[in-house]
């Protein structure tokens, strides 16, 4: 290779590597913020502040759901396996939304201890299977926040 | 491998997410069309330009040449 | 070493002469597969048990998206070979990679944005994969502005080469953003390490599109290039004599090149 050239090689790397280095250091400085919600074991540890608004996410425990027989009004609580979240939330809720499905909810954590949700997403795994299938494997039927505890465990 | 669907109108429907789906699908057709077709006609539109552009210029010239014999010959 | 051939490479009229064959085949290849992925994956794959139909987006989505991130890659790398070698033809691949990456970028936001309304709940949240997504637009909007700013179109090409090379550090924090942080975005589906989460029914027709997209890919990348090759190189005699007969098609004379 032609020595200009091999040097405007090393200057491209060069550009490259340090812009890609000081991108690095920043996403890494503000890695806190980039996640999207906190996991149950943030506030567990009392990491979350109160009366802030804040998006909490989690696997919905199954057998959490309580839902008001007269109003919007639904309970339930999320967890990541360490810790549990109780959360109030009164309006409707997306199609995806179900126990032992992953949730992400947006809202404040009460002095009680209660999360107030304003907003809540589902959030769905990464597979993908036709309804005879998912019939077959029943056993995994509750063990679907895998996307979720994923990104939790990531966390550690 | 099965057609899933009985009818044509519950193809459209989709039981409730047609909307999403086929809005999704055409708003992809419309950006691939285009991201073939735009350039596909700028090349033959610059062509054409480029062919119009010598034309002028070449019966400017053959204009200017006829306007001067007379000039030099007379 | 000899580097003839690849000097070949940079020479325009040589890359308008060669696509000029693979144009036709290209063009069968893109529209025979993205036309049975589609059929396929909207009427025949089965549905699936969470989302039921809405799903079905993903047969556009994830090879938009793929194309999205692997198109900046050939827009940053033709520029840096343009930078190093001082090339024409690559400065011209790489600006013409960045309207269709743009595109295709919009493509994915879009289809994840009517995915996201039925599933997630909402149509845009600001967790990482999808504001990562919208940066990626951003820089592709970006070179092609800068592009358009210089008088110059050297001067266009170097500057839009250094700002796609300083944009590739995007292109792993998108795809690997689901990984790094808590994000509303699933994680990937099609692993190139792990058997894939998606039932071979449903991954079949996706690999149709994925496949067809990178084909459509290749044949706008080119119809885009050699649209610029004529713009650029209109002062030639070969340009001329194909403004002379007033085709796009290079004819060679004396039959064979």
């Amino acid at each position: 290779m032609h020595p200009v050239r091999k040097q405007r090689l090393i200057l491209v790397l060069l550009l490259v590597t340090l812009s890609s280095a000081a991108i690095a250091l920043i996403t890494y400085a503000l890695r806190q913020n980039i996640d999207f919600f906190y996991p149950p074991s943030k506030f567990a540890a009392e990491e979350v502040p109160h009366n802030v608004r804040v998006r909490a996410g989690g696997c919905v425990v199954p057998g959490s759901v309580f839902r008001s027989e007269e109003s919007l009004a639904v309970r339930f609580s999320i967890t990541d396996g360490v810790a549990q979240v109780p959360v109030k939330y009164t309006g409707i809720l997306p199609d995806l939304f179900a126990e032992g499905e992953a949730a992400v909810v947006t809202g404040k954590l009460q002095s009680s201890g209660v999360f107030e949700a304003e907003q809540v997403l589902a959030k769905h795994d990464e597979t993908y299977t036709p309804p005879e299938v998912q019939e077959a494997m029943v056993g995994d039927h509750t063990a679907t926040c895998q996307g979720a505890g994923k990104a939790m465990a990531s966390d550690y | 491998m099965n057609f899933q669907f009985s009818s044509f109108a519950e193809f459209i429907e989709m039981a409730g997410h047609g909307p999403f789906v086929w809005a999704a699908y055409v708003v992809t057709l419309v950006t691939l069309i285009a991201l073939i077709v735009l350039p596909s006609r700028g090349a033959s539109r610059f062509i054409a330009q480029e062919k119009k552009r010598l034309d002028v210029a070449e019966r400017r010239a053959r204009a200017a040449a006829t306007v001067a014999t007379p000039e030099t010959s007379g | 070493m000899n580097w003839q051939w690849f000097h070949r490479l940079g020479s325009p009229r040589w890359f308008y002469q060669k696509t000029q064959a693979w144009l036709p085949w290209l063009a069968i290849a893109s529209v025979v597969l993205l036309v049975t992925g589609a059929i396929w994956g909207l009427g025949f794959a089965p549905q699936d048990a969470k989302q039921g139909n809405s799903y079905r987006i993903i047969f556009i989505h994830v090879p938009a998206a793929v194309l999205a991130l692997v198109g900046y890659y050939v827009m940053a790398i033709s520029g840096a070979i343009g930078l190093i070698w001082r090339m024409k033809l690559p400065f011209v691949v790489m600006r013409a990679a960045a309207p269709i990456g743009a595109a295709l970028t919009f493509v994915a936001l879009f289809t994840g944005a009517v995915w996201g309304k039925p599933t997630w709940g909402t149509y845009w949240v600001w967790d990482a994969r999808i504001t990562s997504m919208l940066l990626l637009l951003l820089l592709y909007i970006g070179v092609i502005a800068l592009g358009q700013a210089f008088l110059q179109e050297r001067t266009a090409d170097k500057a839009c080469a250094i700002l796609a090379l300083v944009g590739t550090v995007n292109i792993p924090i998108i795809y690997k953003s689901v990984d790094w942080w808590n994000s509303l975005h699933q994680p990937a589906t099609i692993k190139l390490t792990e058997s894939s989460s998606i039932h071979p029914s449903m991954f079949y027709p996706l690999l149709v599109m994925v496949v067809g997209f990178y084909c459509f890919y290749a044949w706008s990348l080119i119809l885009h290039t050699r649209q610029q090759i004529l713009v650029r190189e209109r002062k030639t005699r070969w340009v001329q004599q194909m403004v002379a007969s007033g085709s796009t098609r290079l004819v060679e004379e004396g039959g064979k090149a």
